[in-house]
């Protein structure tokens, strides 16, 4: 219903129409108007009707013209700038309950979004004209993009050295203008100023759907100017408030289906580097597809996903795919492994790039933090 | 869009506001009524004959207008009965026609391809078969029946009005193709269905009996693909199940430009014509080896070895070819995707005794043939005997139909 309602607002009505035609009882009778169906997603997509004309009888003199053309097709105010070939259709007449006629004319084919339906209704030397945009594209087109999940997750207690936010999108999103969509707010709702480190444009991944952002290494260094001078972005004790504006558009250019709130606890530093000798592997039976590391801790989920690999005896890769495990917290505290052929037996290892890191930028070769002078 | 429009009529007469709202009231209401009425348009008891796809137009001879179905793999003759000739060398010229035909089809020039075009000679209408569509068009090789299917039929007539041909309540005979190519098989270069190449032309052919057929070019699913079958003309029924009479000759024919015999690829355009008083058809190719076949030694289950006279250039479609007169000798106009028009003399083709059996060393070879101005032909036709029409490409990229004298040519 209302989409039908949508139609009739772009209906155009002419008072007096009516009166020429019968004038004996005008003031109980409709006006005439001129209707179309707009909404593309319903099966009488670019029908147009002209309602309560006078009387049930074959109306000679009457005629309706519809075209459906390109917006420069017609002028400022909707008429057809030169003579062009009006749309393929049948007009049929019904006859409705209060005894008025509608003339209905329907289009051979849909009309393609984006053009203009122009109806002219002639009856004599009386003219009814009306025109309707047709929508770009139909409403049952795919629906908006959404962030489908932040890491760290929403609710957890992140560590006050964290060094990276994942935002993972539906859809590929336009790396353009999106620092200034990104805000971190205190616990009084205040952004906290160069919380993130500014790239304009953002970080993505290749296919643009997880963005990347950095809260400010210099002010977590200690030491360093930015620390000095604005303090840590994160304290702990803080709740903070990691927003996106609602306006950050996807590829399609089109804004977001809402603006996203994770809310977060600010534990202590992470100081320690991790340590894959803690790991726990748990080795597939022969026969079996799957094996599983437990970290004992929570890890960049990102780079764990990539930078850990099984190996065999002779160390020589097993190929298998690996997905991050996350506990209800939604931390990365493992990895398992979906091998591509049932395991034939033996032993099982893992090799680790140095380079994988923990939430706050540690990493397996050595801290993120480095005091010079040996201090921690 | 940024525009806004306003309605001529709203701004002319102050908008009631109350009737408005009584109108949207009775406007829900009525739109809850079944309709009681008439139909103005075409005949709605008359459902139209399931045609698949119009891949090819012609007119027979005695009038009919026949439509190629590469789709359901059958030929349609639709008897347009008694119509009023038209004699006359005028044409009402049309530009940027795919805008106009956008129109009446509700939708943007860019979306509008026209499959073939047809001279109804009786009243010099121009038919047309259209689609609506081209979003899928992937390769510059991909001709229109390609891309989609044709399902609209359109004629323009002398006074440059497009109306739609409805055929429902037509009356018709059909003819179905033995064994056309299969739906399933591919194109590797064009990455579409060879099935639009089932019927790649045909024409109403005089045999040297005084008997005719309708002879259709196309594939069939023979490992020698190329195919010429014939159709008993007039076609014995409306059902179309008289194959018995037809025949179908798989077809091949030395390629001079690639130095190969060839069976795979269909004829493109053909036209008949009576080599020293046996009937023959001109045909010519992709890339345009141009070929002349016996129409007598088109026996069913034959294979026959048509005789290359020319290379007419590679990279090039031969999209439509007529025969007319001019100072007493015929020639053989030939309409091309990426060449001019080209004008054979039919005394060279029959004077011509060589036959091309060896890779050509140049770019054309045998028969000879005049260049005329006339490039981005896509669709040709005679109106008459004396003028020829065509849809060409421009250079500001409208496709204009328009027509030519054939004694200037």
């Amino acid at each position: 219903m209302a989409s039908i309602v949508l139609g009739l607002v772009a209906c155009a009505v002419s008072p007096g129409f009516l009166a020429s035609a019968r004038a004996d009882d005008e003031a109980r009778r409709p006006q005439p108007l001129l209707w179309a169906q707009v909404d593309p997603a319903l099966p009488a997509f670019g029908r147009v009707e002209a309602r309560g004309l006078g009387g049930v009888r074959p109306l000679d003199d009457v005629r309706l013209v519809v075209h459906a053309l390109e917006p420069t097709r017609l002028d400022s105010v909707g008429r057809v700038v030169a003579e062009m070939p009006s749309l393929l259709g049948r007009t049929e007449t019904s006859e409705a309950f209060d005894g008025t006629t509608t003339l209905a004319f329907t289009p051979r084919f849909p009309p393609a979004p984006g053009l203009v339906l122009r109806a002219r209704l002639e009856l004599g030397e009386q003219v009814l004209e009306a025109h309707w945009e047709l929508p770009e594209a139909p409403s049952t087109e795919k629906p908006l993009t959404v962030v489908e999940g932040v890491e760290p997750c929403a609710g957890g207690i992140v560590p006050a050295n964290l060094l990276r936010f994942y935002v993972h999108f539906s859809a590929p999103m336009l790396p353009v203008d999106v620092a200034r969509h990104v805000h971190l707010l205190d616990a009084a709702g205040a952004e906290i100023p160069l919380a993130f480190v500014e790239i304009s444009d953002g970080l993505w991944d290749p296919a643009r759907q997880r963005l990347t952002l950095w809260v400010h290494p210099g002010r977590i260094k200690r030491g360093v100017g930015p620390h000095e001078v604005l303090g840590p972005v994160l304290t702990p004790g803080d709740r903070v408030t990691l927003r996106l504006d609602g306006t950050l558009r996807d590829a399609a250019g089109r804004e977001l289906a809402s603006a996203l709130e994770q809310h977060y606890l600010v534990g202590p530093a992470d100081r320690v580097a991790p340590d894959p000798t803690d790991w726990t592997l748990a080795s597939p039976a022969p026969g079996q597809l799957e094996a599983r590391i437990d970290f004992g801790e929570t890890l960049d989920p990102a780079l764990a996903a990539r930078m850990i690999e099984l190996v065999d005896t002779d160390e020589r890769p097993i190929v298998a795919r690996a997905v991050v495990e996350k506990d209800a917290g939604c931390a990365a505290r493992g990895l398992r492994f979906a091998l591509a052929e049932p395991w034939r037996g033996g032993k099982v290892a893992f090799r680790v790039d140095p380079a994988l890191e923990d939430l706050a930028g540690n990493r397996v070769d050595g801290l993120f933090e480095q005091a010079l002078d040996g201090r921690d | 869009m940024s525009r806004s429009f306003s309605s001529v009529a709203a701004r002319r007469v102050p908008r009631s506001s109350v009737a408005f709202v009584v109108a949207l009231i009775l406007a829900l209401l009525g739109s809850a009524v079944p309709a009681v009425g008439q139909d103005t348009a075409d005949d709605a008891d008359q459902a139209a004959p399931p045609i698949g796809s119009l891949s090819v137009l012609a007119f027979a001879p005695s009038g009919e207008l026949l439509i190629g179905d590469s789709k359901n793999g059958t030929v349609w003759a639709f008897d347009l009965g008694e119509r009023t000739p038209r004699t006359s060398n005028e044409a009402t010229p049309i530009g940027d026609l795919e805008t106009q035909i956008a129109a009446l089809l509700g939708t943007r020039s860019s979306e509008v391809m026209i499959h073939d075009l047809a001279v109804d000679r009786i009243t010099q209408e121009i038919y047309l078969a259209v689609s609506r569509g081209r979003a899928t068009w992937e390769s510059r090789w991909q001709l229109p029946n390609d891309v989609a299917d044709a399902q609209v039929l359109l004629k323009v007539t002398p006074e440059a009005e497009i109306l739609e041909v409805p055929l429902a309540g037509v009356p018709y005979r059909q003819a179905r193709l033995p064994n056309p190519i299969a739906a399933d098989k591919m194109s590797e270069w064009k990455g579409s269905s060879l099935r639009a190449d089932a019927i790649s032309d045909l024409a109403v052919v005089e045999d040297d009996d005084g008997g005719a057929s309708v002879v259709v070019a196309g594939l069939s699913n023979e490992e020698f693909a190329s195919t010429l079958w014939r159709l008993p003309w007039p076609f014995a029924d409306a059902a179309g199940e008289s194959n018995a009479a037809s025949s179908a000759t798989s077809i091949e024919i030395f390629h001079g430009a690639h130095g190969v015999w060839e069976t795979h690829s269909p004829i493109r355009a053909f036209v008949p014509y009576r080599l020293d008083g046996a009937q023959h058809l001109l045909a010519a190719y992709l890339c345009t080896p141009f070929v002349t076949l016996p129409v007598a030694a088109l026996d069913d289950g034959a294979h026959l070895r048509g005789r290359t006279i020319a290379e007419f250039g590679w990279g090039n479609y031969p999209l439509d070819m007529v025969v007319y007169r001019k100072d007493g000798r015929d020639r053989v106009l030939i309409a091309n995707s990426n060449q001019t028009w080209m004008i054979v003399d039919a005394e060279d083709i029959a004077r011509y005794e060589g036959e091309i059996t060896r890779e050509v060393e140049g770019f054309t070879a045998g028969v000879a043939f005049e260049q005329r101005s006339g490039a981005g032909i896509q669709q040709m036709d005679l109106l008459n005997d004396e003028v020829v029409v065509f849809l060409q490409r421009q250079p500001g990229g409208t496709l204009n139909l328009s027509h030519f004298p054939t004694d200037r040519l």
